[in-house]
């Protein structure tokens, strides 16, 4: 016997679907649980705000018109950059944040200066990286050394994830799906771990495998073909070339923590399986990388469902 | 290995028909499920839902269909964007697909649009229970 509340919302510019789950013993309290999920949800508005608008996010802006200057910065947003530079500074550039995708959907092209939100006179460095972002734990501040974009989307997302999954641990049992990237609290509603497929890069509606997990976040990395004739889609950069990555299709991450998962898999993405799937053993995780020639790669404690 | 859920291919943008700005009266994109092997829990009421999404590039209308409980069908049915749905024609196939009969969740990368999501989360609430 078991019961379950659902709620989905849309942001960050996906669908943000929270459910929690209950089983015989402990009778459920749907108020309850409503409650949680909307203080979980509540997490993914205040991310987008502190660390993913350019726009709205006045922090974030701040940093690329003061250049040289450090800039105080809220706390999930300091966290944010400071776990992204320090996957950057050791993949030597194959993760960084400031190089990420194309984002079209979002309307923020690099290459489409009018549609800068940042002002008419900034001018992005072409040759700025990683590399000139300087970090102060102590005042927790921002110095660009030079202009850039930091894009914290991937970030982001798993940092939110992160704490929405922190709000709803007294409920054992949940899962957090945004846009794909999961957390999976406890048991499902069979009272088993709860079982994940993952997409099939190639094919929409098959999966390629199947884990089952407990208490792990599961993020995927993909550069899925479109089947549109108008190529505009969504492109994973290879920061050290500006070029397209193609080492990999797809990269799933299991790991703890939802932004460490989310962060690893763009950065093995780019790395391909040999040296990605070195990374992900270095930082001690699971994982499945697949080659656009589909073959499989994965870390050896994967457990294949 | 689980047998895979299929949907099939969404229909083509109408000829003419998905200029930026304009109306039509066919799907933009669509995509349907396929019907379940094992029952998944019920969700939603049963009919067709359609909402509105905006975002700085224009407005959309996501169209959704939910039959037995679940989220059948999914199709972006009217596109007054300044740029052409083409760009998010993907979208209604990742929703579809994200629903899977053999296992709890799927993961897998997809494409962002806030209008797109905005007007699907505002068609399904109006399908809650």
């Amino acid at each position: 016997m078991s019961a379950a509340c659902v709620r989905s919302v849309a942001r960050m510019g996906t669908l943000v679907t929270i459910q929690v789950v209950g089983h015989g013993a402990n009778s459920p309290d749907e108020r309850e649980w409503a409650k949680g999920i909307d203080r979980a949800l509540a997490w993914f508005e205040r991310v987008e705000e502190d660390c993913s608008r350019f726009d709205a996010g006045a922090e974030l802006r701040q940093l690329s018109t003061r250049i040289g200057t450090p800039v105080p910065v809220n706390a999930l947003l300091f966290e944010a950059v400071q776990f992204a530079l320090a996957v950057a500074e050791e993949t030597d550039g194959a993760f960084d944040p400031t190089v990420g995708r194309r984002m079209e959907a979002r309307g923020f092209n690099r290459n489409d200066r009018s549609r800068q939100v940042l002002g008419p006179t900034f001018a992005l460095d072409e040759a700025a990286s990683f590399r000139d972002i300087r970090l102060d734990p102590d005042r927790r501040t921002i110095t660009l050394l030079r202009p850039l974009l930091l894009d914290l989307g991937a970030v982001a997302k798993g940092l939110a994830i992160d704490l929405a999954a922190r709000e709803l641990q007294p409920f054992q049992n949940f899962s957090i799906d945004a846009g794909g990237d999961l957390y999976l609290g406890g048991k499902n509603a069979g009272g088993q771990p709860w079982s994940v497929g993952i997409r099939h890069p190639r094919a929409p509606g098959d999966l390629i495998d199947t884990v089952r997990v407990s208490d792990l976040a599961v993020c995927t990395s993909g550069d899925y073909e479109r089947r549109s004739p108008v190529d505009a889609g969504h492109h994973i950069l290879d920061p050290r070339s500006g070029g397209s990555a193609t080492a990999a299709a797809s990269v799933t991450v299991l790991a703890p923590s939802a932004m460490v998962a989310d962060v690893l898999a763009t950065a093995a993405f780019v790395l391909g399986p040999a040296d990605g799937l070195q990374l992900l053993e270095r930082h001690g995780v699971d994982g499945l990388i697949v080659t656009p020639e589909l073959e499989r790669f994965s870390t050896p404690g994967m457990r294949h469902d | 290995m689980v047998a895979p859920v299929v949907p099939p291919a969404p229909a083509s943008a109408v000829p003419g028909g998905n200029a930026p700005g304009t109306a039509t009266t066919a799907p933009i994109a669509s995509a349907v499920a396929a019907q379940p092997e094992v029952a998944a829990p019920v969700k939603y009421k049963d009919g067709t839902y359609s909402a509105w999404g905006h975002c700085r590039h224009g407005d959309l209308e996501a169209t959704v269909e939910i039959k037995g409980g679940r989220i059948y069908a999914v199709s972006i049915s009217k596109c007054l964007t300044r740029y052409s749905c083409d760009v998010i024609d993907i979208l209604p196939g990742q929703a579809i697909a994200r629903q899977s009969a053999e296992v709890d969740i799927v993961t897998g990368a997809t494409q962002s649009s806030d209008a797109f999501y905005d007007a699907l989360v505002a068609a399904l609430k109006q399908a809650i229970l």
